[in-house]
């Protein structure tokens, strides 16, 4: 996945601005920035919901306009930030929809089971969607295009992203589905999630991006971005980096900045 | 709440439909102003003709009125089905939306004006004009509600019933202004309009609608798991690879066709696409699969039956058909309303 001098205006404003981006085989990104920034934007745009005014987004060297939808649907699955589901469908119906591209999710309803016992949500087969709460759907969202993006033969290139898919989930959950989503990139397939926690971003990705007005204004893996230069500049707020003892990777502790206090 | 017990059942709660549908049609065949023996009803279906009067009734008249309540009540609950999981709402129904009504405008105009505004043109005041003008009529107000959709596809049931209003005062201003430009002949097609009747039914009504009915609830289901995606969200249906677009102009031109040919010949029939696809959801869940031919099934049932009722309860005088389907349609609709109060309804 790879996107050149990207930029999206609307209405005058400009959502992103100049974005160049990419994401390797088996490499995990993580999209981060303030409010408002652009992520969700840069995401649209990278997945081909919404069009460029400027700049160009392609998949495997292909531009994404000149793939078939089907075709693109089997190796790059997305997640957008939760919608409801309006008829009461069960989860494992939900998740074999991931299989919608591939037609086969009559055949595929173990691997279903499987792929939502990995998300821990397997005892969840069988409820109905509408009496999910937001983190339990979240996980079933993110078996399905999970099981979307299987293939029994792993050397397939695949793309995966994610718009922050733990934002309901509780801290056990949030780690265990940041593993899952490791574990995949690691298999080979690219692996770009939006997220709002640096900490977790430093634990599990291999290189963060971060933006702020629409740009793209630091990268590189967690020892170089998480810096408390960059993170008081970037989120204006003050922050103290040490070694997070469980993984070796920098974690950052902020507060307000001083004047802002009560 | 549906069961997912009974969603085990699928196959076997399809065919009790299936049974229910013809049970329903053949009772229909029998009754009514005058009784025909089953024995009867069945020698004149397996081929016997019988010259008595019996025949020629059962022939000209009660099997085209079965077949018309057949093709209308699939196509309006496979219509309601249909629209239900493009708008992503429970709620939505050809006649609340205002799609029905469209369609009535369309067949007014060319009833009454067709003839008033263009008499050089024999076409527009024929009757194989109408189920054409109909669909257009259906065609337009669908589109409408369909641009009207909020981002990401959720249409809010107080935007699918505004442009309903909407559109019914339209056609009922349009039926009143008409109604002074009509013959005597015209007003009389014209009043079935508001209450709907399968009384308009013989061969050639049967012969006018099916093409448009049966495109509805064959062609419908080729598209049940693009619907299954679209209840995700129509960006999440668009990366499982669906051409949504491209699926929703299809999809609402399949609606108008069944429901402009239907308003075309029957009038506008209430709830009928609200109540069967929830009862059918209920029944065998909402896998578009199996709900749109389980919603044409008991929607022709129900019709049937309905209009069984209504050219019975009164005999020899017919009721409208639409006084009974709101009259068992509206307070579901209202106890559906309570029910989803609290979940966002108007968001």
């Amino acid at each position: 996945m790879e996107a050149g001098n990207l930029t999206y205006e609307i209405g005058g404003a400009t959502l992103v601005s100049e974005v160049n981006f990419s994401v390797a085989q088996g490499e995990f990104v993580a999209l981060l920035g303030p409010n408002g920034a652009g992520k969700s934007t840069l995401l649209k745009l990278l997945c081909g919901q919404i069009q460029p005014s400027e700049g160009h987004v392609s998949f495997l060297g292909r531009p994404l306009s000149q793939w078939a939808p089907m075709t693109l649907a089997r190796q790059r699955a997305v997640l957008p930030q939760s919608s409801t589901v309006p008829f009461a469908f069960t989860s494992l119906e939900i998740v074999l929809l991931g299989r919608s591209p591939h037609g086969d999710a009559r055949a595929c309803e173990a691997l279903a089971r499987q792929v939502m016992a990995q998300t821990d949500c397997g005892h969840l087969a069988d409820r109905f969607v509408p009496t999910l709460s937001g983190g339990e759907m979240q996980r079933v969202q993110l078996s399905r295009v999970l099981l979307q993006l299987y293939h029994p033969d792993g050397n397939v290139p695949r793309c995966l992203m994610l718009d922050e898919p733990i934002s309901n989930l509780d801290p056990a959950h949030q780690h265990r589905a940041l593993c899952v989503a490791k574990r995949f990139a690691a298999s080979g397939a690219g692996v770009l999630v939006v997220l709002h926690d640096l900490n977790l971003a430093a634990q599990y990705a291999d290189r963060l991006v971060i933006m702020k007005g629409g740009c793209v204004v630091a990268q590189g893996t967690p020892r170089e971005v998480v810096t408390e230069e960059l993170v008081s500049e970037i989120f204006e707020v003050r922050a103290r980096v040490i070694q997070n003892p469980v993984c070796d990777e920098p974690a950052v502790f902020v507060s307000v900045p001083e004047g802002e206090k009560d | 709440m549906s069961s997912l017990a009974l969603r085990h059942q699928r196959p076997a709660i399809f065919c009790a439909l299936a049974v229910l549908l013809i049970a329903t049609c053949l009772v229909s065949l029998c009754v009514g102003a005058v009784k025909i023996p089953l024995s009867d009803v069945l020698a004149a279906l397996t081929g016997q003709r019988n010259e008595s009067g019996l025949g020629s009734i059962l022939w000209n008249l009660r099997i085209p009125r079965v077949l018309l309540g057949v093709l209308v009540g699939g196509s309006l609950a496979a219509a309601g089905a249909l629209m239900q999981g493009l708008f992503r709402n429970p709620l939505a129904d050809p006649a609340l939306i205002g799609a029905s009504s469209g369609g009535a405008l369309g067949a007014v105009f060319i009833i009454v004006l067709g003839s008033t505004l263009f008499p050089g043109i024999p076409l527009l005041s024929d009757l194989r004009a109408l189920p054409f003008a109909a669909f257009a009529g259906a065609l337009i107000v669908t589109w409408f509600v369909k641009s009207m959709a909020a981002n990401g596809g959720y249409t809010a049931i107080a935007t699918l019933l505004l442009v309903g209003v909407a559109v019914n005062a339209l056609t009922s201003a349009m039926i009143g202004l008409a109604t002074y430009l009509a013959t005597d002949a015209q007003l009389r097609t014209l009043s079935f309009w508001t209450l709907g009747s399968l009384g308009a039914a013989d061969w050639q009504v049967v012969t006018l609608a099916a093409p448009f009915c049966l495109s509805l609830i064959i062609l419908a289901p080729f598209w049940a798991t693009a619907l299954n995606a679209l209840a995700l969200g129509e960006a999440e249906a668009g990366h499982l690879g669906f051409k949504v677009e491209k699926i929703k102009s299809w999809l609402i031109l399949l609606t108008a066709a069944g429901v402009g040919a239907s308003v075309a010949f029957t009038g506008v029939i209430l709830f009928v696409g609200l109540v069967v696809p929830h009862l059918v959801r209920t029944l065998i869940g909402p896998d578009h699969r199996w709900l749109l031919p389980g919603s044409a099934l008991l929607g022709a049932a129900l019709l049937v039956a309905s209009d069984t009722m209504a050219r019975t309860i009164v005999a020899p005088a017919e009721l409208p058909i639409g006084i009974l389907t709101a009259g068992f349609g509206a307070p579901f609709f209202l106890s559906m309303l309570l029910r989803q109060r609290g979940r966002a309804l108007w968001g």
